[in-house]
C-alpha cells in the first residue's frame, strides 16, 4: 500500500510530539522544592509570624507577606531573607529603622535563633533552631538534639530513631538501616535535617528512592508521615513532636 | 498500622505512573529523533557524497556533546534533573537538520556556537548559585553592555541593512546585540530588598532607554522590539504598576510613529503586512513570507521529508525563515511544537517563582523565558505574515553563533530560577 | 516574595498572545492552505509555469472525463461525452467557473491539508475526482436534446447521486469553435444551465400550488371547479387553454387547467403558497457540493388577485433552475423529504486515501408524509391518464407533470417537464427543460423518457 510510504514521516512528528509532551509532564509533576522555615513571635502578645519563603517582606502595605498593625512600620518595611550563608535582614528605607538585638541597622544584617527584632515600636523574637549563632562556624550537636524522629519500616513494623539529625540506609553494615537486598545500593540514601527541614538524599543509588510514589532528583523535603521507598522496602518517616498537619499542594 | 500501611502501599502503586523520567532514556530518544532526521537528510542527498561526510561529522559531534554533557553534570555535577536541558537539545536539534538541509556548510559555526553555549550555560548557572554574587556583577555588567553597543555604533558592519555586526579579522562575525539580551536581563532583575527601594528601577528604566535607543541607530528593529517587550515585562514585575508601563507604552507609541515617519524600511514592513499575496507583492516584499506560506501549507501535518523542500532555496532559510524550513520538511506539527517549547519555558518560569529563593531569580527566569518566547512570536508570526515582518532569528534553531550562545546563556536563567537545581548543594553543606 | 510572585503572572497574558497568533495561524492555515499550496509560484507543483501532475475527473463507473497526459490536460475520448459533460467537468481555460476542474483544483492538484503535496512529490499525481454522473445516460441527453437550447437532470432522491447533468448549447472543450463569442447559437455557452439557468416553472409550478391547496384549504379534495376558458378578476383574467368545464383538483393537475389553478391560488392565499414554495426550496440558498447554485425566486403577489392567479399557475415572476425542480420531484417520491444532491462521489488521493466522500443529506421536510402520498397520487395519474405509460419503459411507474412556461408573447414557450420514477431499484427524480420547445409534454417529456429509459434499461 503506498500511504506506508507515509508511515517514517508520521514517526518523526509523533518521536517530537512524545519527547516534548514527555519532558512537559515530567517537568510539571515534580514536588514544588523545599521552603525554608522560621517564625517570629510577637513578643506582646505571643502570635506567630510563620516564615516560609527565602525572601520575606514586612510591613504594613498589603503587598507584604508579612502584615503589621503598628502604625509606625512603614509600608515596605524590612525584608527577611534566606540566603546560602543564613538568614538576613535588610531595612528597606523605613521612616522608624529596623533594630536587631537594640541596634539599628543600615545594611544587610545575619539574623540567628533567639534574636530580637524591633520594627515600628513592636518586638519580635526570631525563631530558626537550625541557625544558632553558635551554628555559623561549625554544625554542631545542637541541630541535632533540637530535631529528632524516627523511621519505621513497614515490613518488620521495627522503628529506627533518628540521632544527630541524620539516618543512613543501605546495603553496607555500616548504615543505620542495614537492609540485606543484592538490589540495594551499599550507600543507599539518607534522611537528614536541613535548612529546609528534613530532606531525604539519594546517595546516587542505582535504583533511586521514592517518596509518596514520586522519584527523588537529588534530595527532597520531607514531612511527618511520607513514605520512603527503596525498590520493594518502605519506610515511614516520623517527626518528634509533630503537628498533624500537612502541606497541602505535593504539585 | 497495618491497614494504614497498606492504604499507603496502595497509593504509591497509583502514584507512580507519573515519576519524573529515566533521563537515561530520554536522551536516547531524542538523539534517535535527530539521528532519524540526519538519516533522512543523507538518504535524500545521498549523491552528494562530500556534503553528507560534513553532515555525518557535525551530527556525530553534536550528538557526542549532548551526552558528554549530560553525562559530566550526572556524575561531578550530581543533578538529577535535565529538561529543561533536553527541551534546549531537541530545539536545536531541529533548527540543525533544517540548517543540515538549508544551508550544509553553515554547521561547523553551529556545532561550535553549541559547544560554547554549554559551556557558557554551565557558567552562568553555577554564577547564578550566590544571589549575592550575582548581585554584585550586574553595575559592571550594565556599563559593559552599553560599551558593547556604543562600539557597535563605531565599528559596527551593515549587513542586510542593519548596522548589528563586528567583524573581526575575516573569519568572526558576532552580533553585540545577541549578548547584550543577557545581560539585559540581569540588570533588569533583583533581589526583593533591592526591589522595594523605588530608585532602583529608574535606573533600569535609563539602561533600558538607552539599549533600545542604540539598537534604533543600529536600525536592528526587531531585536528593538523584543528589549522593548522584555522590558515592559520586567517593569511590571518590579513595580507592579501599571503607571509605569502606561508611560512607557505612550513613549514607545510616539516614538514609533516618528520612526514610521522617517524609516522608509519599517513602514514598508507595514505596507507589506496582510498585502503579501498582493501581485506586485508576491515576488517582491512579500517574497519571503509567500514562499514560507507556500512551504508550510505543502508541508502538511508531517512534512514533506528532510531534504526535499523548497524554501530551503529561498534567501535567508537558514536564519530568518528557518520555520518554513522545518513546517516544510518535517512538518506543522513540529513546527508548533517548537513554539509550544517556549511557551513550556514560560510556563515553568511561572510556576517556579513561587518556591523560588529571590525575587533576583523569578524575575530573571521569566525575563528570559518572555525574552525567548517574544524572539520565537516575532519570528514565526512575522514570516508567515500575521504581524509584519522583522528580521528576527528563530531562538536555538536559526543559524548563527552569538544567536545560539546568548540562546543559551538566556536559558541559564531560566534553569537557575528553578530552586530544585542548586537542592542537592543546600542539603550537602549541613549534612557535614 | 508573594507580590513578587503574583506581578510574575503577568507573563500569562504573553503567553495568552502567543496562543492567540497560533490559533490565527492554524485558522489561516485550515481556510486558505489550499489557496497557498495551489499559488503558481509553488514549484513542488509548477515547473515553468505548467502543473506536473494533475489528477483524473471519472464518472461514477470509471470512465476518464479529464485527465493529464504528457504535461497536456486531456478530456473523455467520446466527443459526445466531452460536450455534454463540459459545464460539470470544466474547461482548461476556468472560463466555467462553477465546474469541478474549477472548484476542485487544491485536490486534483495534489493537496490536502493533512499531506501537503507529500503525495505529488512521490507518485506525481494529484487526487483522483470520481463524479457520480453517468457519462453514458449523459450522452444519451445530449442527444436526446438535439442542438436545442435546454437543460436535463437526473437524480437519485435516495442517496442524492446526480446522475446525468447537461446543458445546452455546449462546445468541445478539445476543440474550442472560433466564433464561440460572436455566434448566437454559442449564446450563454459558459453558463450551467442545470445549476444556473433561472426559468418561469409554468405548468410545473401546480404541483407547488396543489401541496399548498391540500395543507390549507379544508374541502379541497371534495371541491370542484368550473372552468370557462378564463379566470376573472375585476382586473383582468387568467385565461386558459381550453374550456375544461367542471374539475376536481386532480382533474384540473391532469389537464393543467389555469383558471382552476387561478382560483386555487386565491383560495390558499399568498401567504400560504409562499410558505410552501419556500418550504420547497424557493428563495433559499443551495449548493451543490462546492459548486454554486443560483437561487430560485419566489415573490409574494400580495392582495393583487390577478398576480396570485397567475403566480398559482407559474407565471409571474417566479423563477426556478431545473437542479430546484428535480429536488421538487424528488421531495415529493421520498415522501416529502428531499434529499440534498450531490455530484462529487468521492475524492481519492495518490496514495489511495479517500479524502472526502459523498454522504446522504436529507433537508428539512417540504411536506408532510400525507401530502406527499396525495401528490403522489396525483402525479401517478398525469403520467397514467394523460400524458402515457407507453413513453417509458415497463415496470417503471414513471409520475410527473409538464409545464408550457410563456416567456414573450412572441416568442415559442420553455417547455418543462418535471417527474420521478416509483420504482425501489431506480428512485430517480429529473426535470428537463427545453429553450422555446414549445409543449411540456410534446416536446420536453419526450426527452425525459428517452433518458430514463437509457438510464434504466441496463
Amino acid at each position: 500500500m503506498k500511504l506506508l510510504l507515509y508511515l517514517p514521516q508520521i514517526l518523526l512528528s509523533i518521536m517530537a510530539v512524545f519527547i516534548i509532551v514527555r519532558l512537559f509532564v515530567s517537568l510539571f509533576s515534580m514536588r514544588p522544592a523545599g521552603r525554608p522555615k522560621a517564625v517570629l513571635i510577637n513578643r506582646n502578645n505571643g502570635k506567630k509570624l510563620a516564615i516560609s519563603t527565602y525572601e520575606t517582606s514586612i510591613g504594613r502595605g498589603r503587598s507584604s507577606d508579612i502584615q503589621l498593625a503598628s502604625s509606625l512600620a512603614s509600608r515596605s518595611h524590612a525584608v527577611i531573607s534566606r540566603r546560602k550563608q543564613g538568614w538576613f535582614i535588610t531595612d528597606t528605607e523605613s521612616k522608624t529603622g529596623t533594630f536587631v538585638n537594640g541596634a539599628q541597622i543600615n545594611e544587610p544584617t545575619r539574623l540567628y535563633h533567639d534574636d530580637l527584632i524591633s520594627i515600628g515600636g513592636v518586638d519580635y523574637t526570631f525563631v530558626a533552631p537550625h541557625a544558632r549563632r553558635d551554628d555559623a562556624e561549625s554544625s554542631s550537636e545542637s541541630t541535632a538534639t533540637a530535631t529528632g524522629g524516627y523511621i519505621i519500616n513497614l515490613a518488620t513494623n521495627y522503628e529506627y530513631p533518628i540521632k544527630n539529625g541524620s539516618i543512613s540506609i543501605g546495603r553496607g553494615k555500616e548504615n543505620d538501616i542495614a537492609i540485606d537486598d543484592p538490589t540495594v545500593s551499599r550507600k543507599h540514601a539518607s534522611v537528614i535535617y536541613t535548612d529546609e527541614g528534613w530532606c531525604v538524599v539519594d546517595k546516587d543509588s542505582r535504583a533511586g528512592v521514592g517518596v509518596n510514589g514520586y522519584k527523588v532528583h537529588g534530595s527532597q523535603p520531607i514531612e511527618d508521615g511520607d513514605t520512603i521507598m527503596i525498590n520493594t522496602h518502605s519506610f515511614v518517616f516520623k517527626e518528634a513532636n509533630a503537628k498533624r498537619k500537612r502541606r497541602g499542594a505535593r504539585g | 498500622m497495618a491497614k494504614s500501611a497498606e492504604d499507603k502501599a496502595l497509593k504509591v502503586k497509583k502514584e507512580h505512573r507519573r515519576h519524573p523520567i529515566n533521563n537515561f532514556l530520554m536522551l536516547a530518544v531524542i538523539t534517535f529523533f535527530q539521528c532519524y532526521c540526519f538519516a533522512q537528510l543523507i538518504v535524500e542527498n545521498w549523491k552528494e557524497f562530500s556534503v553528507n561526510i560534513e553532515i555525518l561529522i557535525y551530527a556525530a559531534v553534536f550528538i557526542a556533546v549532548e551526552w558528554v554533557y549530560f553525562i559530566v553534570m550526572r556524575t561531578a555535577g550530581r543533578r538529577k534533573n535535565f529538561e529543561i536541558e533536553f527541551i534546549a537539545f531537541f530545539l536545536s536539534g531541529v533548527g540543525f537538520a533544517a540548517i543540515a538541509s538549508a544551508k550544509p556548510d553553515g554547521l561547523l559555526v553551529q556545532v561550535a556556537a553549541f559547544v560554547i553555549g554549554i559551556i557558557g550555560f554551565i557558567v552562568l548557572v553555577w554564577i547564578l548559585g550566590d544571589s549575592e554574587r550575582a548581585m554584585k556583577l550586574r553595575l559592571p555588567l550594565g556599563i559593559l553592555a552599553i560599551v558593547i553597543l556604543a562600539a557597535n555604533i563605531v565599528l559596527g558592519t551593515d549587513i542586510n541593512g542593519a548596522r548589528n555586526w563586528i567583524v573581526i579579522g575575516d573569519a568572526i562575525s558576532l552580533q553585540p546585540s545577541e549578548f547584550v539580551k543577557i545581560i539585559f536581563v540581569f540588570v533588569g532583575a533583583a533581589t526583593l530588598e533591592k526591589l522595594q527601594t523605588a530608585k532602583n528601577l529608574y535606573v533600569f528604566i535609563g539602561f533600558s532607554a538607552a539599549c533600545v535607543g542604540i539598537l534604533f541607530i543600529l536600525r536592528d528593529f526587531g531585536t528593538a522590539v523584543i528589549f522593548f517587550l522584555t522590558f515592559l515585562l520586567i517593569a511590571f514585575m518590579r513595580s507592579g504598576d501599571l503607571r509605569t508601563i502606561g508611560l512607557a507604552l505612550a513613549s514607545a507609541g510616539l516614538g514609533g510613529w516618528l520612526i514610521m515617519q522617517f524609516k522608509d524600511t519599517v513602514k514598508n514592513r507595514f505596507a507589506t503586512w496582510r498585502h503579501v499575496w498582493d501581485e506586485e507583492m508576491i515576488d517582491g516584499k512579500g517574497f519571503q513570507q509567500t514562499r514560507v506560506l507556500i512551504g508550510i501549507a505543502s508541508g502538511g501535518l508531517f512534512g514533506l521529508g528532510l531534504g526535499k523542500g523548497n524554501v530551503r532555496n529561498v534567501i535567508f532559510s537558514s536564519t530568518d525563515l528557518i520555520f518554513g524550513v522545518v513546517c516544510e520538511e518535517m512538518g506543522i506539527i513540529i513546527g508548533l511544537l517548537v513554539l509550544a517549547s517556549f511557551v513550556l519555558f514560560a510556563i515553568y518560569a511561572i510556576n517556579n517563582a513561587r518556591t523560588s529563593r529571590s525575587a533576583f531569580y523569578a524575575i530573571a527566569a521569566t525575563a528570559a523565558a518572555g525574552l525567548l518566547l517574544f524572539q520565537c512570536c516575532i519570528n514565526i508570526f512575522g514570516v508567515t505574515d500575521v504581524i509584519p515582518f522583522t528580521g528576527v532569528t528563530l531562538p536555538f534553531l536559526s543559524r548563527g553563533g552569538s544567536s545560539m550562545i546568548s540562546c543559551w546563556g538566556l536559558l541559564a536563567f531560566i534553569k537557575a530560577g528553578d530552586a530544585r537545581t542548586y537542592l542537592t548543594t543546600y542539603g550537602e553543606i549541613k549534612k557535614k | 516574595m508573594k507580590s513578587a510572585a503574583n506581578r510574575i503572572k503577568i507573563m500569562w497574558v504573553f503567553i495568552a498572545l502567543a496562543l492567540a497568533g497560533t490559533i490565527f495561524l492554524v485558522y489561516s492555515m485550515v481556510v486558505d492552505g489550499g489557496k497557498w499550496a495551489t499559488s503558481s509560484k509553488n514549484q513542488h507543483l509548477y515547473i515553468n509555469g505548467t502543473l506536473i501532475g494533475a489528477g483524473n475527473i471519472t464518472d461514477a463507473d470509471g470512465v476518464v472525463l479529464c485527465k493529464t497526459a504528457d504535461g497536456k490536460r486531456t478530456f473523455a475520448e467520446d466527443g459526445e461525452i466531452r460536450r455534454s459533460l463540459l459545464h460539470t467537468v470544466g474547461d482548461n481555460y476556468g472560463f466555467i467557473s462553477s465546474s469541478v476542474q474549477n472548484q476542485y483544483r487544491t485536490d486534483l492538484s495534489g493537496y490536502n491539508r493533512i499531506m501537503g503535496v507529500w503525495e505529488l512529490c512521490n507518485f506525481e499525481q494529484g487526487s483522483e475526482v470520481m463524479l457520480s454522473v453517468k457519462s453514458g445516460a449523459c450522452r444519451t441527453a445530449y442527444e436526446a436534446l438535439g442542438g436545442r437550447k435546454g437543460a436535463v437532470c437526473v437524480y437519485n432522491y435516495k442517496t442524492g447521486a446526480v446522475l446525468v447533468s447537461v446543458s445546452t448549447p455546449t462546445y468541445d472543450p478539445e476543440d474550442v469553435p472560433d466564433d464561440i463569442d460572436g455566434n448566437d447559437e454559442y449564446e450563454g455557452v459558459y453558463i450551467n444551465r442545470v445549476t444556473s439557468g433561472l426559468y418561469p416553472p409554468g405548468s410545473t409550478f401546480k404541483v407547488v400550488t396543489a401541496a399548498s391547496a391540500i395543507d390549507n384549504v379544508k374541502d379541497i379534495k371534495t371541491k370542484t371547479f368550473n372552468c370557462d376558458g378564463a379566470y376573472h378578476t375585476d382586473y383582468g383574467e387568467v385565461k386558459c387553454m381550453s374550456v375544461h368545464g367542471e374539475l376536481s383538483l386532480k382533474t384540473a393537475l391532469a389537464k393543467s387547467c389555469n383558471s382552476a389553478f387561478a382560483e386555487i391560488a386565491n383560495e390558499t392565499g399568498s401567504n400560504n403558497l409562499k410558505k410552501t414554495a419556500e418550504d420547497f426550496g424557493y428563495n433559499k440558498a443551495m449548493k451543490l457540493g462546492k459548486l454554486g447554485v443560483a437561487t430560485s425566486k419566489f415573490v409574494s403577489p400580495g392582495k393583487d388577485e390577478l398576480e396570485l392567479g397567475w403566480a398559482g399557475i407559474g407565471q409571474s415572476k417566479t423563477l426556478v433552475t431545473p437542479l430546484l425542480q428535480m429536488q421538487i420531484m424528488g421531495a415529493i417520491a421520498n415522501d416529502g423529504v428531499p434529499v440534498k444532491p450531490y455530484i462529487v462521489q468521492k475524492v481519492t488521493t495518490a496514495a489511495g486515501f479517500v479524502s472526502e466522500t459523498a454522504v446522504t443529506v436529507p433537508g428539512s421536510r417540504a411536506v408532510s408524509e400525507e401530502t406527499a402520498s396525495d401528490l403522489q397520487q396525483m402525479l401517478r395519474n398525469n403520467v397514467e391518464n394523460q400524458y402515457g405509460n407507453w413513453h417509458f419503459n415497463d415496470g417503471l411507474k414513471a409520475c410527473g407533470k409538464s409545464g408550457t412556461a410563456e416567456v414573450e408573447s412572441n416568442e415559442t414557450p420553455h417547455a418543462w417537464f418535471a417527474g420521478y420514477l416509483q420504482n425501489e431499484e431506480y428512485p430517480y427524480a429529473f426535470a428537463v427543460i427545453v429553450e422555446h420547445g414549445g409543449s411540456g409534454s410534446e416536446v420536453a417529456l419526450p426527452v425525459a423518457a428517452e433518458v430514463i429509459n437509457s438510464l434504466t434499461s441496463d
